[in-house]
């Protein structure tokens, strides 16, 4: 466009700066315009356009972020930005406006967004103190004002007038500010513009359970007044009244086309400038209007969207393009109203002829999904297309993730799929646990169900736990006896697997890698201390998840002491002092009796032993004799007196192998038909001191009857005519498994070798702290996998598993023996490391039945290791 | 228990059932006494199977539940054809039509129940038959005078029969039309449906699902005539037929044979005349006993706990109860839930309890007209009360097992057993062409953001996700991939001039 008559560069004046005001000026200076024209934007709001579609955010990141331009000005300097300056008249004869302070600016093209204004219906009563509109940042500030709360710290009680898109906003608003919020619709759902009932009624149940409460199909007659001139309510038709401190209109917009009038430009009937397609009055072609104060064709736009799409259109007119036309605009819309997503787009209501609606709708979950199909025309070629489905329109409320799909879809025209309901299911739906019901109690310390987990991690919830960890802490599953952790896990991952989430498997923060793949590192580079391992594959210092751990896979693999060198920092506190330890702060001490067989001499000196130094006794599940009552500076006394007599170390504080139970078999048995005493104790004297995942117990029993309880082992051998039947992975304890059948009917020599497979199997592949029984149940296959690997030798590893089991059984020794040899290591056995005669005074003992017992009044906190005693500490 | 003469009066499902365990449980060898007196001539019957002989694909005697000689060989007196019309309960005698006097020690009524004749006139003629070419549809004499019709006219003695109108779009209507429409071997008969409620199954199913159903019957040549109601039988409109079905919007349909199916009620005359208690059905307690701790009542016939059911598997279910309890056992019954299953071919509709009832809970479901399927679970507490699958079938068995014990489902499971298993993967951004439309705000095409190879990229130059955002997801599906293969004729993103009437895509 060519400058003016006399020289000077063309103006255009642009009222209002709004989001679309704001467009126009920064489309003209991208593109271009600003290089022939003057713009001045003459603004009547204090602040520069900002982002209105955003205001519910207001609260929560203040007007700075809102800002479209928080500069203030354009960087342009051909444009001038002229806050707080109304524009009152147009004079289209002199092509001037004037301003609310007199001044007059001439142009050459006037460009109205003055955008659209609340419309406020004339009910009595609209004008009273605690009346509001919600369109403004000042209008929002105000609100907050009249919302806070009483003196008293009551809520105020709140009204939104209008339950579509803008009133639920300021639903939202009022919510957010804590004020007790009713919307009032007079439609009879929610959104009537763009839900159908069924989405209307979801979005209904969405938002009563955040708390407010919906009346839709209801008028409102007036709003009530006080007696001294503020809101006291808002009385309704045919209902009762709501009681309110504050009323807020938001029954829809009306364009603010005054100053159009006013200046004889013509206007719709139902309001806006009207104008042509290129957005030109259709009174004078210099006077321009776009955004919610345009009617093209007669028709108001209350959406960003289109609005864009108009001041894009005039800036390319004036740039002298002519492809630029506004033709309607697609209506779509997708928004998170209070937390639920609601979307609408294209024939959402089925009008086209011939429309189908397929409807996915849940009232359970809160979702409602509508797609509106239509047979699709002949191809390009005329063909006709059967059983071709195009996409028109829908509805989502409660999940929209695929509007962003779906409605591209709809402007394409592109063939729907075979089965237009994958469409509308959710990213990833898989079988969640599907075998364990939702209310199972999972964690039974603290009452946690599956449920409860689901709902933990449920990435739609309020709590979204992230990983096992934050699960534990939110419910408390797994945090007292920790049995159940390997389920907890189970599931969190399965649900995280379902939903596409990345599962993170790792040990701990130190270790990205999994307690297998920890173990397949220290086997390859064969590591020897804990120090190797994390700073090979680790980093920092390590915790009480990964320190144990390692500690496990290096006794493990090369079977070393485990209070030697750094290891003994690593261990658990019952490791780290080779006892276990109990309630009151003392420990226990089981001697190994190996099948639950020992002679009357050494009978006498576990005797003699608890006698002299005071110990409780007590024959335990795992036929031997647990001692309980010994200080810890004792055990090194207690021991010498034990080792002397050839007992050792029972391993019963350890992750290790615990007994080979056996009942007395064919020795003694009148049915016995094998002698599982003596397969017993070969057994556990070839398993003692093993490091495993868990705890192992076995047993054998010498016939089918099974007194041995071999089956609530994690291997249990059973006797046959034929030979032995082997069974693995059972359990007692919380969650109680029989052991399943592995192998039948096999000699001692190849029982002896599939279960050092199993076990050697089983230590390199489970997780930490999960016994067999899980072990078995997370792999793939389950026991038939187990099979395959131990018997079948699938993967031919079963050389290898018996050779890690042959070093094992080569270099085992006794970890109490080892002690009592080394000084250094004997050290570590005092109460207070300064005094190292003095014992803990915080033990006492009381007595029962004619033994000792904790003190019934003592602290029956476990004693704070870290704190007081700090000896040879595990941390 | 001393040793008793049974009495059973009604020859149908339930009774068969009965007798079946009585005999089984040892009634007899105790010394018991049992005679059925059944109306119908013959063995009993599959009355479920009847459409399925109309239809061709069973052969009548395949229908037989226990034949005559089955009853000789256990010892049961059967007497077929025999009308009971009155009981003496004082005597312990039931009267017969022929004035003969039965004596029992226990009398089971299992009378079943008689169809109603809709208020159409011109079926019935002055003597109380019905018009020659309209049929009820209810026993096998029934469906035998229809099969004979329809074969008569075959064999050209009358006008041939070349249209039907069903009466009635229950799940029996809607059997018989399918039936009247896929005849083995025989010229299909157009066959139109006229229900009187505002879809069809209007008992079992809500209207989503009855129109699933209603698309379904039109694909295979049945029409449904919903809302109307059929008022007068009249002469035919066209001359090639032979009578016409006027309805109550006026319109008259042409048919050749008119059949109806619009429901029946409880046969309660005989428990009503002997004075016991009767409101729907014969009101029994949870021991399938009258207020006469002698009579019982079990089937059709029978009201417990409110309800009357109409349905073979409450039938069977009252049956075997009432036979455990004659037979010394303690057991009580609780009612079932009824699970209704639509026997047409190719038509699939399972029904468990009454997914219809407004206060029956949480609503899921599913309504898939492409695929011609409707699923609806209703949902209380988290377990399954009621459901209803028209089309799709294949999670019945789940369904059905879920419903039956009562299983707790999680809060998405009870979607998830609506939704396909699988996805194909049809279906993604990278489907879209290139010229789609991905962000309205800004207007950017689909092939504009594959020539972008970040988000940055594509917010800075197309402004895409700038406005509403709600096409970020796509957004990033897009940029940097190929267009799809069958694009059309220009899939190259540089053919493809950008759609940019605001210049927002450059």
């Amino acid at each position: 466009m060519s400058p003016t008559t006399d020289g000077r560069r063309p103006r255009i004046v642009v009222v209002g700066h709004g989001m679309v005001g704001h467009r126009f000026v920064a489309a003209a200076v991208e593109r271009g315009l600003t290089e022939t024209h003057d713009v001045v934007v003459l603004a009547d709001e204090p602040r520069a356009a900002y982002d209105r579609v955003a205001l519910t955010s207001f609260f929560e990141v203040g007007a700075e972020a809102l800002s479209l331009l928080p500069e203030g000005a354009y960087a342009d300097p051909r444009v001038e930005l002229r806050l707080t300056t109304a524009v009152v008249a147009i004079d289209r004869a002199t092509r001037t406006v004037t301003t609310a302070a007199g001044e007059t600016v001439g142009y050459d093209e006037l460009v109205l967004a003055t955008g659209a204004a609340p419309f406020v219906p004339p009910v009595p009563g609209k004008d009273l103190d605690g009346c509001f509109v919600y369109r403004t940042i000042e209008d929002l500030e105000a609100i907050r004002a009249a919302a806070a709360p009483g003196p008293d710290g009551t809520r105020r009680r709140g009204v939104v007038i209008g339950g579509g898109l803008l009133g639920l906003e300021a639903a939202n608003a009022l919510h957010q500010l804590g004020v007790d919020t009713h919307v009032v619709e007079m439609a009879p759902r929610l959104m009537p513009v763009q839900l159908d009932e069924t989405g209307g009624a979801v979005l209904v149940r969405h938002i009563e359970k955040l708390g407010l409460t919906v009346h839709c199909g209801v008028a409102s007659t007036e709003v009530l007044d006080d007696g001294t001139g503020r809101v006291a309510g808002l009385g309704l038709r045919d209902a009762d009244p709501i009681h309110a401190d504050l009323v807020v209109f938001s029954a829809g917009i009306r364009p603010r086309d005054a100053l159009a009038r006013d200046a004889e430009l013509e206007v719709a009937p139902r309001g806006g400038v009207l104008v042509d397609e290129q957005l030109r009055s259709v009174s004078d072609p210099r006077v321009w209007a776009i955004g919610e104060c345009a009617a093209p064709a007669g028709v108001m736009y209350g959406l960003v969207a289109p609005g864009y799409a108009m001041a894009e259109i005039v800036v390319d007119t004036l740039l002298g393009g002519s492809a630029g036309a506004f033709t309607g605009a697609d209506m779509s819309t997708k928004l998170k109203l209070l937390g639920v997503d609601v979307a609408s787009f294209g024939d959402a209501f089925a009008t086209t002829p011939d429309a189908l609606e397929l409807v996915f709708s849940d009232a359970v979950a809160g979702l409602y999904k509508k797609l509106v199909v239509a047979p699709a025309g002949p191809d390009a070629d005329g063909t006709a297309r059967d059983d071709a489905w195009v996409l028109l329109g829908g509805i989502l409320v409660g999940d929209a993730s695929a509007y962003g799909l779906l409605r591209p879809m709809v402007a394409s025209q592109m063939l729907l799929p075979e089965n237009p309901e994958e469409l509308i299911l959710p990213e990833s739906r898989g079988a969640l646990q599907l075998g364990l019901p939702d209310e199972a109690v999972v964690c039974s310390c603290n009452n946690v169900t599956k449920r409860d987990l689901l709902d933990a991690v449920d990435v739609d919830g309020e709590h979204t736990c992230e990983d096992l960890g934050a699960v534990k802490a939110c419910t408390g599953a797994g945090t007292t006896c920790g049995s159940c952790v390997p389920t907890v896990k189970g599931i969190v991952e399965d649900y995280f697997a379902s939903v596409g989430k990345e599962v993170d498997r790792s040990l701990c923060e130190h270790f990205a890698l999994t307690r297998q793949e920890l173990f397949d590192v220290v086997a390859v580079h064969g590591y020897r201390t804990f120090t190797e391992v994390v700073e090979a594959h680790g980093s920092g210092r390590g915790c009480d998840v990964c320190r144990p751990t390692v500690a496990s896979i290096l006794a493990s693999q090369l079977n070393g002491h485990v209070l030697e060198g750094e290891t003994g920092a690593l261990q658990d506190t019952n490791d780290a002092y080779l006892a276990n330890i109990q309630k009151n702060g003392t420990y226990s001490v089981v001697p190994r009796i190996p099948g639950g067989e020992i002679t009357p001499e050494k009978l006498i000196v576990i005797g003699e032993v608890a006698r002299d130094f005071g110990l409780y006794t007590k024959i335990t599940g795992g036929q031997r004799i647990d001692l309980f009552g010994a200080r810890m500076e004792e055990l090194p006394l207690i021991w010498t007196r034990l080792v002397d007599a050839g007992f050792e170390s029972g391993h019963a504080y350890g992750k290790s192998l615990r007994t080979v139970k056996s009942c007395v078999g064919s020795t003694w048995c009148r049915y016995g038909v094998q002698d599982s005493v003596q397969l017993a104790i070969d057994l556990e004297l070839r398993y003692r001191g093993l490091r495993s995942p868990h705890k192992l117990k076995g047993g054998v029993s010498g016939c089918a009857r099974e007194c041995a309880e071999a089956r609530s082992k994690d291997f249990g051998v059973i006797a046959t005519e034929k030979g032995w039947n082997l069974y693995v992975a059972g359990n007692g304890g919380a969650t109680p498994r029989h052991a399943e059948l592995l192998v039948g009917d096999v000699g001692t020599e190849d029982l002896v070798r599939y279960l050092d497979r199993f076990l050697m199997y089983y230590i390199r592949t489970a997780d930490r702290l999960q016994r067999t029984a899980p072990w078995v149940e997370s792999l793939d296959g389950g026991l038939e996998r187990v099979r395959e690997v131990v018997v079948d030798d699938a993967l031919g590893l079963g050389s290898e598993l018996e050779a890690a089991m042959a070093r094992h059984v080569d270099t085992y020794f006794d970890e109490w023996r080892a002690t009592l040899d080394d000084p250094e290591k004997l050290s570590r056995f005092v109460s207070f490391v300064n005094a190292p005669d003095v014992p803990d005074p915080a033990i006492s003992f009381g007595t029962t039945r004619g033994q000792i017992v904790p003190e019934p009044g003592a602290p029956t906190e476990s004693v704070d290791l870290g704190a007081t005693i700090p000896v040879g500490a595990p941390r | 228990m001393s040793p008793e003469h049974l009495v059973v009066v009604g020859n149908g499902m339930a009774a068969v059932r009965l007798v079946e365990a009585l005999v089984a449980g040892g009634w007899l060898r105790r010394g018991g006494a049992l005679t059925v007196l059944g109306e119908e001539q013959g063995a009993p019957y599959n009355r479920i199977l009847l459409s399925a002989v109309l239809e061709g694909t069973h052969e009548e005697r395949a229908t037989t539940l226990r034949d005559e000689r089955w009853y000789a060989d256990a010892g049961v007196a059967l007497r077929t054809g025999v009308r009971v019309v009155a009981v003496d309960r004082e005597a312990r005698e039931v009267e017969l039509a022929s004035r003969e006097r039965v004596a029992y020690d226990r009398l089971v009524l299992a009378t079943g129940s008689i169809p109603t004749l809709p208020p159409v006139r011109g079926l019935v003629r002055p003597d109380g038959s019905l018009h020659p070419r309209v049929h009820a549809f209810r026993s096998m004499t029934d469906c035998r005078g229809l099969t004979d019709a329809l074969a008569d006219a075959q064999e050209g003695g009358r006008t041939p029969v070349r249209r039907a109108v069903v009466v009635g779009g229950g799940l029996l209507g809607l059997q018989v039309a399918r039936a009247l429409g896929a005849r083995r071997g025989q010229h299909a008969v157009v066959t139109e449906v006229v229900e009187g409620a505002d879809h069809v199954l209007h008992r079992q199913l809500d209207r989503p699902g009855a129109q699933v159903l209603t698309r379904d019957l039109a694909r295979l040549g049945t029409t449904v005539y919903t809302g109307a109601r059929a008022t007068r039988l009249v002469a035919s409109p066209a001359p090639d037929h032979a009578v016409g079905v006027r309805l109550d919007n006026g319109h008259v349909l042409a048919t050749d044979l008119v059949v109806l199916t619009a429901g029946g009620r409880p046969s309660t005359a005989l428990a009503r005349a002997a004075g016991l208690e009767v409101r729907r059905g014969v009101v029994v307690d949870d021991t399938l006993t009258t207020a006469d701790p002698r009579v019982h009542a079990i089937g059709d016939c029978a009201q417990h706990a409110g309800r009357v059911s109409g349905f073979v598997g409450p039938a069977w279910d009252q049956a075997t109860t009432l036979a455990a309890r004659l037979l010394g056992e303690e057991r009580a019954y609780a009612g079932v839930r009824e699970v209704a299953r639509l026997r047409a071919t190719g038509l699939d509709v399972a029904v468990l309890g009454d997914p219809t009832d407004p206060q029956g809970g949480d609503v899921v479901e599913m309504t898939n007209p492409i695929a011609r399927s409707h699923r609806r679970l209703v949902v209380r507490e988290g377990r399954i009360v009621a459901a209803a699958l028209v089309g799709d079938l294949s999670r019945v068995g789940l369904v059905t097992q879920l419903f039956d014990r009562g299983t707790v489902l999680g809060p998405h499971e009870a979607g998830d057993l609506l939704l396909p298993e699988t996805r194909s993967g049809a279906s993604g951004p990278a489907d879209l062409p290139d010229d789609a439309e991905v962000c309205a705000c800004a207007g950017v095409s689909a092939g504009a953001l594959r020539a972008c190879s970040s988000l940055e990229q594509a917010r800075a130059t197309t402004r895409a996700t700038t406005g509403c955002g709600g096409c970020a997801p796509a957004v990033r599906a897009l940029l940097a991939t190929d267009p799809p293969a069958a694009a059309g004729p220009a899939a190259a993103p540089t053919d493809h001039p950008v759609p940019a009437p605001t210049g927002g895509t450059r």
